[in-house]
């Protein structure tokens, strides 16, 4: 997109139009001229046209280079209709040198006016809610199958087997297992930031209960809120040693933003 | 098989249920009906919901069905909740959006040959709020990237189908003004 500022007679006073493309800015000119889009006067138009590249030029304004590429096709088309008419010696059909850019800007104009009705339409509709998708989970129906005891010793037999066979095929592939780690600075990090989507402060030791949580997951939750700290997005209050620990939020938390945070920190 | 009011509950609370856009073709599934009957249907339940006592409308989209609020109702709705509206689309984008609505799927060059400048950031936008989406390569040099609307883009502008879409011949008439902000 770019910005135009328009000169009018009283030179404080600027008008600021939005020019989506070259298109849009013939398109002004030739409403302005009050221009048959058929008959366009080439020569007054390429004029205009480079006129206002020429007042964009003066107030700074970067133009996008198929400004340029326009103004040239004008300038082209203006030398072509300068020219003496060649009297062809081929019976070949005289081609307007306007005809192109007509069709063009016929094209264009369709698809102005489809996006205008495109804007009524959303905000005509805008005010409409729907509902969030429900995640229902559906019973699943099973069938009773008569089994024997022995039945179930075969298949049971057979599907351990068949585990075995594929675990003993993989089994050189696998070098050793990790161990995921289960809590980490940064899931905590994120269960807090939401937890801090719904309050402003809450009690640490009664959101990390030792009683209810691991210890691992208690440890990664303090680092999680002492990196916090660290970066100015909460404050920590504990009135006496006994009792609980108010986290309070002073600033957004965005987790991208604090990712970069720790890894800026951990570089230095 | 349940008679026409039963029948038109049952549809009423798989539509609440699913929230999403319900396919046509799960609730012929679910009722073991033929498709024309359950359309007969919707047609007749979403005349009644137009009536201005009740606060939804039964919408179409393509070949699925939804409920959603009445828009004359939004002044009292927005009083109980915050509807995060999102940033409002630039005219590039509606020009982008309007070009591929009507030809697609097209690709990149097509709509920059229509609109005379690169679109590459409103085909962005366009992703990012999921009004188009990729549909495929097309088979030419380069293998350029196809798009086209998405769902959402109907249920946004408000269209069952795009063939709700104004016919492209007739938009000539259409008075363009430049907008000045």
């Amino acid at each position: 997109m770019l910005q135009v500022l328009e000169r009018t007679d009283n030179p404080v006073v600027l008008k600021l139009n939005n020019f989506e493309g070259p298109f849009d800015l013939l398109f002004h000119l030739l409403e302005k001229n009050e221009m048959d889009i058929y008959d366009i006067d080439i020569n007054e138009i390429a004029d205009q046209y480079i006129d206002y590249l020429a007042g964009m030029e003066q107030l700074d304004l970067d133009i996008a280079s198929e400004f340029l590429v326009m103004a040239a096709t004008l300038l082209h088309i203006k030398s072509r209709m300068l020219l003496p008419e060649k009297k062809s010696d081929t019976e070949e059909e005289e081609i307007d040198p306007r005809e192109e850019l007509v069709v063009r800007l016929l094209e264009y104009k369709k698809y102005k006016a489809a996006s205008g009705i495109l804007k009524k339409q959303e905000e005509l509709w805008k005010d409409c809610v729907y509902k969030v998708p429900e995640t229902v989970e559906y019973k699943k129906e099973y069938e009773n199958t008569p089994m024997s005891v022995l039945d179930l010793m075969t298949t049971y037999s057979y599907l351990k087997n068949i585990f075995v066979k594929k675990n003993n095929k993989n089994k050189k592939n696998i070098v050793s297992l990790m161990k995921h780690e289960l809590y980490t600075v940064k899931n905590k990090l994120k269960e807090i930031t939401e937890l801090f989507r719904r309050k402003n402060e809450f009690n640490f030791n009664r959101t990390f209960d030792l009683k209810k949580r691991h210890r691992l997951d208690v440890i990664s939750g303090l680092l999680a809120v002492l990196e916090l700290a660290k970066f100015h997005k909460v404050t920590l209050n504990q009135r006496n040693y006994d009792e609980d620990i108010v986290v309070k939020k002073i600033d957004d938390i965005q987790l991208k933003e604090l990712k970069e945070l720790m890894s800026e920190s951990t570089e230095e | 098989m349940p008679d026409q009011n039963m029948t038109e509950g049952i549809i009423e609370a798989m539509l609440f249920t699913h929230g999403d856009a319900l396919p046509i073709s799960k609730i012929c599934e679910a009722l073991d009906m033929d498709k024309s009957a359950v359309t007969d249907i919707l047609n007749s339940m979403s005349e009644k919901y137009n009536r201005a006592d009740r606060g939804i409308q039964l919408r179409r989209i393509n070949d699925s069905y939804q409920f959603c609020t009445k828009q004359e109702y939004n002044p009292y709705v927005s009083k109980i909740y915050i509807k995060h509206s999102s940033q409002v689309l630039s005219n590039a984008a509606f020009e982008t959006l309007a070009i591929i609505a009507y030809n697609e799927p097209v690709t990149r060059a097509f709509i920059e040959q229509i609109r005379g400048v690169s679109s590459d950031s409103s085909v962005t936008k366009l992703l990012e709020r999921n009004l188009i989406r990729e549909a495929g390569k097309m088979d030419a040099p380069g293998r350029p990237l196809l798009y086209e609307t998405t769902e959402e883009f109907l249920r946004c502008f408000g269209l069952s189908d795009l063939s709700e879409l104004p016919p492209v011949d007739t938009l000539h008439n259409v008075d363009v003004g430049n907008d000045s902000v």
